[in-house]
Parts: structure tokens; sequence; C-alpha cells
């Protein structure tokens, strides 16, 4: 029986503890209410990048100015063996000046990303 | 050196509250972290960065321009402009799917608008839909 207990709990540390970590990369904001696409994949994406309302860009829970942004999507391209295999999720606020976007859609697009996912929330 | 004999003829027990407990905790688990994202989806346009007027492919692209006029944002295919979902959607139905469709989403005009665009190419049917920042 202890042991079982021991494991239990280890479990359940476990799987807290990972559900902060995701938590992290996903910015409250509301997203555009779209219905998205049937076949859009929910793989990992490797790289979110949340956009508020203001403009401010959020990475792993942290503002970061478009220079650290370059830094941080290098960093991917790396990790994901190629820009080729990345293919970042974007969560821009619905009201967020698509200037912004551009701004950090340009920077992608420089590295040779082919395509991005945009993140939508049903409920339209 | 004396080993502890094995017992012959007895099965392995297995404490079944305790593997109830672990598969309770783990189905709440899955139950918590798959809500949290149901409602999200995803849009999945291709990228390219805005370049000069020349054209290497042989399909001329099919641009639709989202902009900011006045109080309101407008989408323009052509020399016409439209202001909503449902008119935007029967102007890109009769176009042709092949050549693929370039959304350019200007300064000014807020998020949702550039996303309604992607997703009103997506819903008519084009499987090409490449974002294009303005500069």
């Amino acid at each position: 029986m202890t042991p079982m207990i021991d494991i239990v709990f280890q479990l359940l540390i476990f799987f807290l503890v990972t559900a902060q970590m995701a938590e992290q990369t996903r910015a409250k904001l509301s997203l555009p209410q779209e219905e998205g696409e049937r076949s859009a994949e929910r793989a990992q994406s490797g790289l979110t990048i949340n956009l508020l309302a203001d403009g401010t860009i959020v990475v792993n829970d942290a503002a970061v100015s478009l220079d650290e942004l370059d830094a941080l999507i290098d960093e991917a391209i790396d990790v994901a063996g190629g820009a080729d295999k990345l293919k970042p999720l974007i969560r821009a606020d619905r009201d967020c000046d698509s200037a912004r976007l551009n701004e950090v859609f340009t920077r992608l697009s420089s590295r040779g990303l082919p395509a991005i996912r945009l993140a939508t929330e049903r409920g339209r | 050196m004396r080993f502890a004999r094995r017992s012959v003829g007895r099965k392995p027990e297995l404490n079944l509250a305790s593997m109830i407990d672990a598969t309770f905790l783990l189905l709440a688990f899955f139950i918590f972290t798959t809500g949290q994202g149901l409602d999200e989806s995803r849009l999945s346009p291709n990228l390219r960065a805005e370049q000069g007027t020349e054209s290497k492919d042989d399909l001329d692209p099919q641009v639709l321009e989202v902009m900011r006029s006045g109080d309101g944002v407008v989408f323009r295919l052509g020399s016409a402009e439209y202001a909503d979902r449902a008119s935007l959607m029967d102007a890109l139905e009769p176009l042709p799917r092949e050549p693929g469709l370039f959304v350019r989403v200007g300064p000014g005009v807020d998020v949702g608008s550039a996303a309604l665009a992607i997703q009103c190419a997506r819903d008519v049917g084009f499987e090409a839909v490449t974002y294009v920042p303005a500069r």
C-alpha cells in the first residue's frame, strides 16, 4: 500500500508541475473569434508567441523586445532542426494592431519560416 | 546462504483500491487539462515577406487587401471593397482556387479582421492562403 501511495503522490506532483509549465506559454487574451481550420494540427509548436492588445510580446510568461524575440526564434529554429520544421503558434489579441503582428511575421519570414499558426477561439 | 522460498501456487495480489485512486487522479487531470484548450482553434496561413512587383509564379496571385478606411476596416479585392463577412465570402466564392490567395494586411487593422479574412478564404475552399505583412 505504501509504495502505491508514493507513486500516486509522485504522479500528482509531476502533473501539477508540468501543467503549470504548460500554462506559462499561454497569456490570457481575447483571441480572434473564428472557427479555425478543421484540419489544423494540434501538434506542439515549439514556440508560442503571445501578442497582447497593447502590442506587448510575451514569450514564456515574460515580456520580450523584438531583438529578444529574434534570439528566441533563432533558438527555436536550432531546437527544431531547421526553419522549415518550425511552425510557431501566434496567440494575438483580436484588438491588437496588425502593424505589430506584421513586425513579428516579418521577422519570422526573414528567417525562412514557411508558415505559422494563428490561434483563434471558437464562439462566433 | 538461504533464499526465501518462492511461494508456489500463490497469485500476486494487486491492490485494487490504490489502482482506482491513481486512475481517477489521471482521469481528473486529463479532463482539466484538455478542457482548457478545447475552445482554441488554429488558422494556418503560409507566410511570405512583401517583395517587389516581380512575380516568379506562372499564375498571378490573387490579393485580398485588408485595410483601414475611416472608422472601420474594409476588404479590397481588385477595385471592389467589402465591409463584412457575408459580402467578402460572396466575392471570394467565384475566384479560381489554384493560384491561392494572398492576404495583405495593412497597419491600423485589428488582428480580428485579419483573422476574419483568412477564415473566409479557408471557408470558401482556398487551400493556399498566404499572409503578406504590409510594410
